[in-house]
């Protein structure tokens, strides 16, 4: 077995530990990039609930937050898993450093894969403390929240790493962001989109945000039924997209 | 003559990425206004950006609101990206101004590329999107198109501002588009009226030129010309305001 087709998850460690060391004197970037998500929570509980529904402005805060939070996960894990890497990888060149130690590609893509994961984690959970507080969410549902926010980064941490071993250019990468932004639209996080027409519906339907914000939906009303579904979608994306992203960065690196 | 130099500068810098500079620009309002005009038509009464001003059908208000946002920000954001570049990263600045050009022609060229590209991308979506706006609203995209241009003039002064006096980290570029922008984008009359936030927010808000340049592009379609003044007017101050303060910030600091 080669050095570049091992996969030691302590080894792997390491990088997340060297990622949330160097990211300690960035911790103004980390922070900033909550900021968004915070924002459209603020427009949503000030503004569009009293339009959409006078008589229950909450009712729509419950609709949109949930949501919202899946969507700070993913913020959080995209950028870590797309900007970052990519500065890492091709403009700071740490990975071919890393590569004279004992850590394999493949390392490196579980390290990243599981920084990832963990920086959507944090967000999301900044964002579930705020939803409780604004919405008064049962505790099991809280509970049932924070269990479900690192699927939801996984997912995206893969899908991020994926997308990053396929780029060639950095302005490449303003287009990945433009797609993660019409994700974050469409895929149900601010409409319904069952009521719409066949082609959003259809678009809805395979955005990953989709299930991702039902996941969270489901945890904040604890239906279990909807619960499970939704999170064996994103479990099966997040699998499948770990697999491809770890398997064609590992070649990347040592091609 | 000497600042005109500048706009083209900047005019061909974009032309060699037109694509990539400019497809986040016009896609992310479209998508923006689409999603939000759609949520809420079906449910919501007219609305009015103050008592006794005039009313839109919330379509019609979202769309405005979101094309005047967007074109200010996006093309303030690219004129102080710039600013920081030629000042901060690569020293551009100090090499054209051993040339004639002063530092004043140097801010007065950022201002105009500015508002140039604000006016450009707001009439580009409001004629995009005209099905969504009052009927006869073509006639009115060349007045929004100024009116937005002005207000894009205005903010991208402002923040240069503040990226001059930054200490020439890249973490300024970062606090302007993720924590400036964002509530700048959703709380200046763009989604709902200012009246929906809490009072502070409201005077703070009704105060800053990006409220003002939405409100008075919304009054420009309907015709409310003293509305329209009044914004205009408050625009005009924080755009003389600002290129002023630009230009003394920029000479004090290519003299240090």
């Amino acid at each position: 077995v080669t050095k570049q087709a091992s996969l030691d998850p302590h080894l792997a460690w390491q990088l997340v530990w060297r990622n949330a060391t160097y990211q300690r004197r960035a911790w103004a970037a980390v922070v900033t990039a909550l900021v968004e998500p915070l924002v459209y929570f603020a427009a949503v509980v000030l503004g569009l609930s009293q339009i959409i529904d006078a008589h229950d402005p909450a009712a729509y805060a419950r609709f949109a937050g949930p949501a919202l939070m899946a969507v700070s996960a993913m913020n959080g894990a995209v950028v870590e898993c797309t900007n970052n890497v990519y500065f890492r990888w091709k403009q700071g060149r740490l990975y071919d450093s890393v590569l004279c130690t004992p850590l394999s590609a493949a390392d490196i893509g579980l390290g990243d894969l599981m920084f990832g994961t963990l920086r959507g984690w944090f967000y999301g959970a900044v964002m579930l403390l705020l939803l409780a507080l604004v919405t008064a969410t049962s505790p099991l549902a809280v509970l049932c929240s924070f269990l479900a926010i690192p699927l939801i980064a996984w997912m995206f941490a893969a899908l991020g790493l994926t997308i990053v071993s396929m780029i060639g250019s950095w302005r490449q990468l303003q287009f990945v962001h433009l797609g993660f932004f019409v994700m974050f639209l469409t895929a149900n996080t601010f409409v319904d989109m069952s009521g719409s027409g066949v082609v959003l519906r259809t678009v809805a339907a395979v955005m990953p945000l989709t299930y991702a914000s039902e996941l969270a939906r489901a945890c904040s009303r604890l239906d279990t039924s909807s619960m499970a579904l939704n999170a064996m979608v994103v479990v099966v994306v997040a699998v499948a997209a770990s697999v491809v992203a770890i398997v064609r960065l590992s070649r990347k690196l040592t091609s | 003559v000497d600042a005109w130099r500048v706009v083209e500068a900047n005019g061909r810098a974009i032309g060699r990425s037109w694509l990539t500079e400019l497809t986040p620009s016009l896609v992310q309002p479209l998508i923006l206004a689409a999603v939000f005009a759609g949520l809420v038509s079906s449910s919501a009464d007219h609305l009015s950006d103050g008592t006794g001003g005039p009313t839109f059908p919330y379509a019609q208000y979202v769309v405005l609101g979101v094309v005047c946002a967007s074109a200010v920000i996006a093309g303030a954001i690219d004129a102080v990206h710039l600013v920081f570049v030629g000042l901060k990263l690569g020293n551009k600045f100090t090499t054209v101004v051993t040339t004639p050009m002063s530092p004043l022609n140097v801010a007065l060229g950022h201002v105009a590329w500015a508002g140039i590209y604000g006016a450009t991308l707001s009439g580009v979506l409001l004629v995009i999107l005209t099905p969504f706006l009052p009927d006869g609203a073509l006639a009115f995209v060349p007045g929004a198109a100024l009116v937005t241009g002005l207000t894009t003039a205005a903010l991208a002064a402002v923040l240069a501002v503040f990226v001059i006096h930054s200490s020439g980290s890249p973490q300024v570029l970062n606090v302007i588009s993720r924590v400036i922008v964002p509530p700048l984008m959703l709380f200046s009359a763009t989604l709902f009226p200012l009246s929906f936030v809490p009072s502070w927010a409201h005077q703070a808000l009704s105060a800053l030129p990006v409220a003002n340049g939405t409100i008075a592009t919304r009054a420009l379609f309907a015709g409310a010309w003293p509305e329209v003044a009044a914004h205009v007017g408050i625009v005009l101050g924080w755009l003389v305001a600002g290129t002023a303060l630009m230009a003394w910030s920029l000479d004090r600091e290519l003299r240090a």
